[in-house]
This record gives structure tokens, C-alpha cells and sequence, in this order.
């Protein structure tokens, strides 16, 4: 414990209570306060703080951090505290019957001969060895799951593979690819997330890649830092598509064909305050011809989150922060929310769902990365 | 959990059996002497419509080989729309088991007729053959988790409750 508070720097925290304004969980759930949290992890009796049912609430979304002067590692306490309340046996409420929970313990057991390539559109380039690998992400999972609301994000996954080809990259793919764990991370599950991390990087040893491109942001961000701060260096070096692509755009060396809309751009909490790759996707959207790109009131570093993590503690204060990030997407007039998470189009999407805000926050989701290979010209 | 000790592979199948049409099948088997075998063990629900993705998943990870479904016809339901739910719910049931390589076939749902006990009997003695066939879950190797399936099989493989 002591460990933990020194590393997430909370002797730093000046209770100035900036966290818990911004926070977007406090806003909605007044029982919720990281100030308070902070407080307790500081002062109060270790065994009683890992207890506490509010551990489980922090979506992770970093606004907290962002706003901090003092430079506390709220997320960084929130991880420690969950390790060590996992090994008491606590954690969060499971949402969808433990599904997801469910199958990344599965993948973690070994013996798993998944069949997870049939997203693969026809002419796609793909290599059994590669100097670059395209980790696609449980995306081939998410739309098993959640068709029945509208959820596409294999077509991120076909966006992104066509976009890797039109590069001249030729990937390997792996086809027992696992969850990169980073749901297992946040839920405390070290030991099932270091397994996760090891099965992964030892498939992608065998391609030869030393390059791996991801389009999801949570996947990226953990094989980015947290394998290497699990598993020490892996020699790999990870890199968000986007960045490939906005760098080929600046470069000019993609065309695209019109596409008149006016849209909005979302940034995903481990995309944007947590990578900081904020300039790449509007770089990207603003080169296609006849977009008209809106912001909305909170974007970049203060960019709402979608509202759920880890695939737990779904409730009613999820669905009014989802409420209130779709109604400033259309507060912008955009005809097109444009998201580069499959999480955030998972959530946004089931958000609209909703009997009776369903009208009001109803807009056309799509993922950037389906947008961008869509509008691809020959 | 050992396979190793024993050349006759005795699979693990989990039966959720709803309260009402299902149950009263296993229930005439059990008066007519309807032998059914021991394979299947049952967990009685309310309703299969409560059945989750989740829960089916999660008897997998646990070390299941097979998960039967059995509920009762659309014209039967207690609730109406239970069984509607089910076959919803399978089918996305399905597609993951194929996508994560347990394969649907691990899978059945099965409309068993209220109080049909003849059939029921020959119901779960079907899948469990099925499950025999295909042999231990792909899983059941890896499952890190050490779960105690209880029970002894009797002699003859009738089941005495």
C-alpha cells in the first residue's frame, strides 16, 4: 500500500477537490468522489479501503490527471487498489453476465484454437510472417455480441486492413490472437492479464514482426506501455494506425474520394488524454474532400468519456454520461458521430437504445477507421 | 477432472432445465423409469430465457464439454416470450463458441413437450452421445480454474436423485 501511494505521488494531493469537479462519474453519482478516494487510500485502514465498493466506479478516463496541478496518479492508485482488493476476492459488478469476463479467462487457459478470421474481406493482404503485425482486437467477439444494437466494429477492423494494404504493409494477422488484457488489468486480474500479455507476445515472436499497428486505443495503450511494464521490453514496437496514416496523408500519398458530411470527432480516453494522439484523426478527416468537421464543446484533453469500463458497473450513471456525450454530439448539427474506439461505438450505440432518451440522443455512429478506408479513391 | 486415469472419456455436460414444461419431462422419465444417464447435470432455472451468453460461457471456462438448453415450445411457455429469448440468445451463444473454437455443436437447445417423458429421456441421451463423439472441450486442458464436479456416477449409469 505504501508502495502504491508513493508511486501514484498521492502525498502530492493538496485536496483541492479539481479532481472530483471534473470527474465525470462524481458528476452524476454524488457517493463518488476521488478527492475522498484519495483521502482514504492516504489516511485510512488498507484493509477497509480495499473493501470500499467506490474502487470499482473510476472509469480511468484520466480527466482526473489532466486536471490535477499536483501530478497525482489517480488511475495509477485506482490499479493498485483493485490488485489488491482482487486478492481479497472483490470486484466489479459484471455487465452481460460475465460474459467477456468469462471468455478472457478463457483465453488465458490455453488450449484455445480460435476461428477468428472470417472478418477478412476478399483481396486483403495478409502474410504469415511480417515485419508488421495488425493486432485486430476482440472486435470479432464485440459484433457476435452486440449485433442486435447495431454494433459494426469488424468494419474498423476491414477499414483498417485495407488501409494497411493501400500503405504497401502487408501484415501477419494472428489467427489465436488473445485480448490484450487490458480489462483483466483494470479489474485487478494481474495475473490473468500477465498471461494474456505473455501468450500474445509470444504468437507475435513467431511471425517475426517487430512492428505491431492497432486501431483499438485500449489495445494499443497496453501493448504500448503496460507489456513492456509487465514483461519488460518486448523489443516490439507498437504504433496506432492512425499515425501511419496521418503521417501517409501529410505525405500526400493518399487520395480520397468526396465525402460530404458534416461530422464530429470523438476522442476515446486512451487515444487521446492517455496517448495524446489528439491532431492524427482530424488531420485524417479534414484531407477528405467535402467533410466538414465540428467540434464539440468538450474535445481533446477535456473530451467526455463513453462512459463504461472494464465491462463493469454498467448502471444508471453510465447512461448519463453517454447521455450527455451524445447530446453535445448533436449539439454540433453533425449528421455523423465519428468514434476511433469499438468500446466508445459499443457503449455510445447501446446508449441510444434507451426507451425514452433513445429519440433525443439518436445520431449515426461510425468508426473512423471504416469512414477513412470507405473513402479511399482508386 | 482426469481424463488421464481413465480410457472412457465421461464428458461434463451442464443441462439448464426450465421449471416448467423441461422439468416436468425429466420428471415423467423419472416415473416411467426412463433411464436418461448421468452425464447431464442439471441446473433448474425459472425461465431458459434467463439463460445468458455469460452463464454458458462461464460453464466452458469452468470445464464444461457440453451446455443443453432445454425448454419448453413457443405454444407451452409458462411466460410467453421465455423460449423466444433463448433461441435469441443461442444463436449469439453459437457464433461465439465458433469464433473461440468450442464449436456450436457444444450447444444445444432443445424444446422438450410438457411432460413427455419418453422424449426427454431420449433428448438428453442424444446430446450426451453427441458430446461423447466430439470428445473433451478444447478448453478442458487449460481451465485454470479447479472446480470439484461432484458426485459419483452409479453403476449402469442410471441416475438416483
Amino acid at each position: 500500500m505504501k508502495k502504491m501511494i508513493s508511486e501514484s505521488r498521492l502525498n502530492l494531493c493538496l485536496d483541492c477537490g479539481k479532481c472530483t469537479a471534473v470527474c465525470p462519474v462524481s458528476r452524476y453519482d454524488a457517493r463518488y468522489s476521488p478527492r475522498m478516494l484519495v483521502n482514504d487510500a492516504v489516511r485510512g485502514d488498507e484493509s477497509e479501503v480495499l473493501q470500499k465498493e467506490s474502487i470499482w466506479a473510476c472509469l480511468a478516463c484520466g480527466a482526473c490527471e489532466v486536471t490535477c496541478q499536483s501530478g497525482v496518479h489517480y488511475s495509477e492508485m485506482i490499479r493498485g487498489l483493485r490488485g489488491g482488493a482482487h486478492e481479497l476476492g472483490k470486484a466489479g459488478h459484471p455487465a452481460h453476465g460475465g460474459a467477456m469476463q468469462s471468455l478472457m479467462r478463457i483465453m488465458a487457459g490455453g488450449g484455445m484454437q480460435q476461428d477468428r478470421l472470417g472478418w477478412l474481406p476478399k483481396g486483403a493482404k495478409t502474410a504469415a510472417t511480417s515485419d508488421t503485425l495488425f493486432f485486430v482486437g476482440c472486435q470479432p467477439y464485440f459484433d457476435a455480441l452486440f449485433a442486435d444494437i447495431g454494433v459494426r466494429t469488424l468494419s474498423g477492423s476491414r477499414g483498417a486492413i485495407t488501409l494497411l494494404n493501400r500503405l504497401g504493409i502487408v501484415p501477419a494477422i494472428l489467427p489465436n490472437e488473445r485480448c490484450c488484457g487490458h480489462d483483466m488489468l483494470w479489474s485487478g486480474d494481474i495475473a490473468t492479464f500477465r498471461k494474456l500479455a505473455e501468450l500474445n507476445v509470444e504468437e507475435i515472436r513467431k511471425t517475426g514482426a517487430r512492428r505491431v499497428v492497432l486501431t483499438c486505443p485500449e489495445g494499443f495503450q497496453t501493448l504500448k506501455h503496460e507489456y513492456a511494464r509487465y514483461l519488460g521490453d518486448t523489443g516490439l514496437e507498437v504504433v496506432h494506425l492512425l499515425q501511419l496514416v496521418a503521417e501517409a496523408v501529410s505525405a500526400g500519398q493518399l487520395r480520397f474520394r468526396r465525402f460530404a458530411t458534416r461530422v464530429t470527432y470523438h476522442d476515446p480516453c486512451r487515444l487521446g488524454r492517455i496517448s495524446r494522439i489528439y491532431e492524427e484523426p482530424r488531420t485524417i478527416l479534414r484531407a477528405i474532400p467535402g467533410v466538414e468537421l465540428v467540434e464539440m464543446k468538450h474535445h481533446r484533453s477535456t473530451a467526455l468519456c463513453c462512459g463504461t469500463q472494464a465491462w463493469m458497473n454498467c448502471g444508471a450513471v453510465s447512461k448519463q454520461i453517454q447521455a450527455e456525450l451524445l447530446r453535445e454530439a448533436k449539439a454540433t448539427g453533425a449528421e455523423v458521430l465519428i468514434t476511433a474506439c469499438p468500446k466508445c461505438q459499443i457503449h455510445l450505440k447501446c446508449a441510444m437504445h434507451d426507451d425514452r432518451l433513445g429519440r433525443e440522443l439518436g445520431i449515426e455512429i461510425r468508426d473512423i477507421t471504416a469512414v477513412v478506408g470507405r473513402a479511399l479513391a482508386e | 477432472m482426469s481424463e488421464a486415469t481413465n480410457t472412457q472419456f465421461e464428458p461434463r455436460v451442464v443441462g439448464f432445465i426450465c421449471n416448467w414444461g423441461a422439468y416436468s419431462g425429466l420428471e415423467m422419465a423419472g416415473v416411467m423409469r426412463k433411464p436418461y444417464g448421468a452425464t447431464v447435470r442439471f441446473v433448474r432455472v425459472r425461465c431458459l430465457g434467463r439463460v445468458s451468453t455469460g452463464l454458458v460461457l462461464r460453464a466452458f471456462e469452468l470445464g464444461a464439454d457440453g451446455v443443453l438448453l432445454l425448454g419448453c415450445r413457443s405454444e407451452e411457455c409458462h411466460y410467453g416470450f421465455g423460449i423466444g429469448r433463448a433461441k435469441q440468445s443461442s444463436t449469439q451463444m453459437a457464433a461465439l463458441l465458433n469464433l473461440a473454437g468450442i464449436g456450436a455443436l457444444r450447444l444445444s437447445l432443445v424444446e422438450s413437450p410438457a411432460g413427455d417423458g419418453m422424449l426427454f429421456a431420449s433428448q438428453v441421451k442424444a446430446f450426451a452421445a453427441r458430446i461423447k463423439k466430439l470428445g473433451p472441450s478444447p478448453l478442458g486442458s487449460g481451465s485454470p480454474v479447479e472446480v470439484s464436479w461432484g458426485g459419483e456416477l452409479l453403476p449402469g449409469g442410471d441416475q438416483r436423485v
